[in-house]
């Protein structure tokens, strides 16, 4: 998980890219986990299954990021342009 | 006091014709001026006591010279002229201190006071014009303000001026012989040159001689739609307005065409109106084309002109479209709509041509790809420009859209929402032509000629800002514009057969 | 009446900024500050119930109080105070008297009552906003020009809508429509250009980010959030809506995820959360409805707080690509700070604005049971990291080192108005129920259960995570990506020119044509006609002629034949 925000407080320099990242997964795990615990209401059947958030966000922003680059390599132009 | 008030009607018209023939003898072109302005200034409230009287009291009749209409000539005041009186004089007065400096700019010295009296003698004709119910006492009017009209048009620097003049000659005599025309062949059926009193001798006239009664319709209304510029007739209008001084457009803008919409008027609803039931009449078969043609291609014309003059013009063209339009529809709201859209129309196109003329005046030049930058250079003088170009869009909060919301409501009531809608739309080119203005003077660098300009001084800047405010002003309170414009629809529909 | 009028927050506004351009120096400042919290102090004390009057025999409503204005009213007037605060050293004060007369209109569109009120205060915030965009300077002229011109288009359009509607109905009353009559769709279509929806939604990345450092902060808050409002009073639960406003959600995200200049980007975040309040009118339900006010009040605050960072960003280094930005989390700590709250809020997280409004309108689309429109809502919800959630603040202030940039945080009233609306964006989060009792609807709405938690942080940790996976795919490009406007600002030039020669050239042949035949009818016609040297090549004069005859002709044939 990207973690910038909240590890930014703290000075940069004293966690390594490495921790940081170990730091991020255990808590990716740990929130998928909590799905055991939390009971959602569940409204259409799929909602309520284990972990579904999890990989629907990563699913959505996928394809979200798939769409934008298709939208850019067709629709990028330099931004001289408009220029007259 | 009066013997003063019943003499008012005469006053009207005889004030100003004679300040006329005494301008031409002050030799001194501020002289002359000012003997103009003090004339001038006299008319409105005269305009203003008959205005008065005739809306807490009834119409007044006035016989010249003691002779009773209709051997006599007969000066009716009715609330429909009362209004237009108050309107010419009107704005004519609030113009006058703009005269001076722009006159002295762009005519020579000694023909200043010939110029004045033109001026005067012009106003006289349009007043006597709205004044008179006689036909063919309206007819000498219309001529003696058409010739001085010629007059000052070629007065301009311009030396296209002279062939726009004698363009405008040519045209103005054709309209003025086909009204005559068309007063000679009343005058076999019924009679009588009174309009009143042809009224009331029509419907049996037009029993017996169908067709030459028709026939009259169709001389006084080509001839009327001549001098109003009525689409396609309006071609001797832009050029006329684009090359006389900027003080003469900006009067015969506001005024002219008014009166002979007033003229109009009074023939259909008055005079034909009373006797023959309108429906049968082609009147708004014939306007109904015309003034949607107007409203788009005179709009878009306006739009491809380079010259701002010019632009107007076309634009004064398209918004008479708009006056016909609410004629031809011939119900409450429409005739509402057109008679304040005179009124309103009178402002704003005042205001937009003064502040031409104060651009004339300080940067030299009306050509658009000339003036990038005014705006910021002449910053008061194009604030005025754009808030009366508001109002000439029909932006809601101004007079302009005062005049467009009832000739909408009129078109909704006549059920010809096409209409309705062409109406938005039209408004959208003027959007067009405004907004081109706008983008040139602000959003351009500033070019060579508007360098050096700056707002004009207090005597031209104050008619333009009073104008402009006007034209805001009647879009908020609409008491004295549509308050009585509706009125005058509601005693022209009422006489109607 | 009179009293209530001139006493209404709108209206010290305008005297507000009257005032602005007759004064200098700390009065200025004071008159700038003073009158947005005069509005807001007004707000509260607005009559309740309705003030009318009466134009072109109209019965007018000019202000109408009841909860839905008093929450849009004051949050704009909260907002107006903290951009006034933000530009306290702007020296135009053009830019800072039209942006009073903008609040001014945002605040008289919330409180009218009428439609003919609103269109004048419509008019009034298109005309004011324009002005905020030309002082951007010189390369702001175009985009205001364009800007301007798509608002007068929009206010065309509702005009017409107005005026068909008081014509069909013969109300004047805001009341809740149903678009079926073409007045209606009228309307609706004007609302729509200044929510920023298809297909005029570029007006928004065209002109916002050529405004200035403080100018983008009001443009950020009141078209947009005033378009929303008027739409949730007039077409709540038209269904249209939902994927009108899932389209510009996703637009909005993924122009934003492509683009590299911070303000662009930002512009395209105000579409992408405006697709959300759009999708929660046309729920329509009045958990929605609640969710669509809660969420334009928070979403203008957060919205103007990271505004304001990009114009600080803007105003200390001179640039906002992000191709050129990056690191300046040191340099300017405070901002960065006020960046990640704004992102925390932006993206929903849990304890900021966002999470108590955002959910209630995902809520309300499950509680429909519309699951395409929930699973779509829960995807754009995750897609805020792509832009203004993550990739903003990361590329700016963290992410690769960049050759440093000498520049700190800006001055203290710029920090001071961050600050506030980061602080904003805090309290509204973990203390929604101030927020809650101004809502329009009775509605019993519980944001912090363990459920609606977790989901959140699940949802926009993995999304994160994607982000984070693919980041290099987004890296800042040079470069724009092409747009609706693209249909008017390119063909649209050369088919005026085109045009343009096309009648230019359709006259002359229509000129010379009607020439010739009114020379031939003139020769024909007129026997008599003078030395023909001069009177032949006088042509309009000729063409007149022809056309006088011809329209007497037309006229008695017509007269005949009837």
């Amino acid at each position: 998980m990207r973690d910038t925000r909240r590890t930014s407080k703290a000075p940069l320099t004293t966690l390594t890219g490495k921790d940081m990242r170990k730091a991020a997964l255990v808590i990716l795990i740990v929130l998928v986990l909590f799905d055991l615990v939390v009971k959602h209401h569940e409204v259409f059947g799929i909602d309520g299954t284990f972990g579904f958030v999890a990989w629907f966000g990563a699913l959505a922003c996928f394809c979200l990021i798939l769409l934008a680059l298709a939208v850019g390599s067709l629709l990028r132009a330099p931004e001289s342009t408009y220029d007259d | 006091m009066n013997a003063v008030t019943a003499q008012l009607p005469a006053l009207q018209v005889v004030i100003p014709l004679l300040g006329a023939i005494i301008a031409a003898f002050l030799r001194r072109g501020t002289l002359a001026w000012a003997w103009a302005a003090l004339i001038t200034a006299l008319t409105p409230v005269i305009a203003f006591a008959q205005l008065h009287q005739v809306w807490t009291n009834d119409t007044i009749s006035y016989r010249m010279g003691g002779w009773p209409p209709p051997i006599g000539i007969e000066y009716r005041v009715d609330l429909l002229n009362a209004f237009v009186l108050l309107l010419v004089s009107l704005v004519s007065t609030i113009m006058m201190p703009y005269a001076r400096r722009s006159v002295a700019h762009e005519i020579d010295g000694d023909k200043q006071a010939w110029f004045y009296c033109m001026y005067l003698l012009g106003l006289a004709g349009l007043l006597g014009i709205t004044i008179t119910g006689d036909a063919f006492n309206a007819f000498v009017f219309l001529e003696i303000s058409s010739l001085s009209t010629y007059v000052m048009i070629a007065m301009g620097r311009d030396r296209r001026a002279l062939v726009a003049s004698y363009q405008y000659l040519i045209i103005g005599t054709i309209g003025a012989t086909l009204y005559v025309i068309g007063v000679g062949l009343l005058y076999l059926v019924t009679g009588s040159l009174n309009f009143a009193d042809i009224g009331t001798r029509l419907a049996e006239a037009s029993a017996a001689y169908p067709r030459p009664v028709l026939a009259g319709l169709a001389f006084l209304f080509v001839g009327i739609s001549l001098k109003l510029a009525l689409f396609p007739l309006h071609v001797w209008l832009p050029n006329a307005y684009a090359y006389a001084p900027s003080f003469a457009t900006a009067f015969l803008a506001a005024t002219a065409t008014k009166v002979a919409i007033y003229l109009l008027l009074r023939i259909v609803f008055s005079v034909y109106g009373v006797a023959i039931d309108l429906n049968t009449l082609p009147v708004s078969t014939v306007l109904y084309p015309l003034s949607i043609a107007a409203m788009f291609i005179a709009s878009i014309l306006a739009v491809y002109e380079t010259n701002l003059k010019r632009m107007l013009a076309y634009s004064s063209v398209a918004q008479i479209g708009y006056i016909t339009l609410g004629i031809a529809l011939m119900n409450q709201a429409g005739l509402t709509g057109s008679v304040v859209h005179l009124f309103n129309h009178a402002l704003i196109k005042g205001a937009l041509f003064l502040a031409l003329g104060a651009i004339v005046y300080r940067a030299g030049t009306i050509k658009l790809d000339d003036l990038g930058g005014i705006g910021r250079t002449m910053p008061l003088t194009f604030a005025a420009f754009v808030f009366a170009g508001m109002s000439l869009m029909g932006v809601p909060g101004t007079a302009g859209f005062i005049s467009k919301y009832y000739l909408i409501v009129g078109a909704l009531d006549a059920g010809l929402w096409p209409i309705a809608f062409l109406i938005v739309a039209s408004s959208l080119i003027a959007l067009v032509y405004i907004g081109r203005a706008v983008e040139v003077a602000y959003f351009r660098p500033i070019a060579s000629a508007p360098a050096n300009a700056k707002d004009p001084p207090l005597m031209m800047l104050v008619p333009i800002l009073v104008l402009t405010f006007a034209s805001i002003y009647f879009g908020i309170d609409t008491e004295l514009s549509a308050g009585v414009a509706s009125r005058v629809a509601e005693t022209l529909l009422g006489g109607l057969k | 009446m009179t009293t209530s009028l001139l006493t209404s927050p709108a209206s010290a506004l305008l005297v507000g900024a009257l005032a602005l351009l007759f004064t200098r120096g700390i009065a200025h400042k004071i008159i700038l500050l003073g009158f947005p919290v005069l509005a807001l102090i007004l707000v509260f004390h607005a009559p309740t119930g309705s003030v009318t009057a009466n134009y072109l025999g109209y019965a007018l409503t000019p202000i109408r109080a009841d909860a839905l204005a008093l929450l849009f009213g004051a949050v704009f007037a909260l907002a107006a105070f903290l951009g006034a605060l933000f530009a306290l050293d702007r020296s135009s004060t053009l830019e800072l008297s039209s942006a009073l007369v903008y609040a001014a209109g945002a605040l008289g569109v919330v409180f009218a009552g009428d439609w003919i009120t609103l269109f004048v205060w419509w008019e009034i915030m298109a005309i004011a906003s324009t002005l905020i965009v030309v002082c951007g300077g010189e390369k702001a002229y175009r985009p205001a020009f364009r800007y301007a011109l798509v608002h007068f288009l929009g206010g065309v359009l509702l005009m017409a809508g107005i005026a068909g509607e008081i014509a069909m109905s013969g109300n004047t009353t805001i009341t809740s429509l149903k678009p079926d009559s073409w007045p209606r769709w009228l309307i609706l279509a004007g609302l729509l250009v200044n929510a920023g929806a298809p297909p005029f939604w570029a007006w928004v990345s065209d002109a916002y980010p050529a405004s200035s450092w403080s100018g983008m902060v009001f443009l950020s808050v009141f078209t947009t959030k005033t378009a929303a409002y008027v739409l949730m009073r007039a077409f709540p639960g038209v269904e249209g809506l939902i994927w009108i406003g899932l389209v510009m959600a996703v637009y909005g995200i993924v122009y934003a995820a492509l683009e590299n200049d911070i303000r662009r980007l930002l512009a395209f975040v105000i579409v992408s959360q405006m697709g959300i309040k759009v999708a929660g009118v046309g729920i329509g339900t009045p958990l929605a409805l609640n969710g669509v006010a809660a969420h334009s009040a928070a979403a203008v605050i957060y919205t103007a707080l990271l505004v304001m960072v990009a114009g600080s960003v803007m105003r200390q280094t001179g640039k906002t690509r992000m191709s050129d930005l990056g690191s300046l989390a040191a340099a300017m700590p405070l901002t960065a700070f006020a960046c990640m709250i704004g992102a925390l809020a932006i993206a929903a997280f849990p304890l900021t604005s966002g999470f108590v409004s955002k959910s209630m309108i995902v809520d309300a689309a499950a509680k429909q049971h519309l699951p395409g429109v929930w699973i779509a809502l829960l995807a754009v919800s995750a897609g805020v990291v792509l832009h203004a959630g993550l990739r903003l603040p990361w590329l700016v202030f963290f992410g690769a080192p960049k050759p440093r940039i000498a520049a700190g945080d800006p001055p203290q009233s710029m920090r001071i108005a961050m600050a506030l609306a980061a602080v904003l964006c805090m309290v509204i989060g973990i203390v929604p129920d101030g927020l809650y009792v101004m809502l329009p609807h009775q509605v019993t709405y519980v944001p912090y259960t363990a459920s609606h938690v977790l989901v959140q942080l699940q949802l926009l940790s993995f999304a994160a995570l994607t982000f984070y996976l693919m980041r290099d795919l987004l890296k800042p490009q040079p470069g724009i990506t092409l747009d609706l406007d693209w249909l008017y600002r390119r063909p649209g030039a050369w088919l005026a020119c085109g045009f343009d020669d096309l009648t230019a050239g359709a006259w002359t042949r229509l000129v010379s044509g009607i020439n010739s035949k009114a020379a031939w009818l003139h020769d024909l016609l007129v026997t008599h006609h003078g030395p023909t040297g001069t009177f032949g090549r006088t042509w309009p004069t000729g063409t007149m002629a022809f056309w006088t005859t011809f329209l007497l002709g037309a006229f008695l044939l017509i007269a005949a034949l009837g």
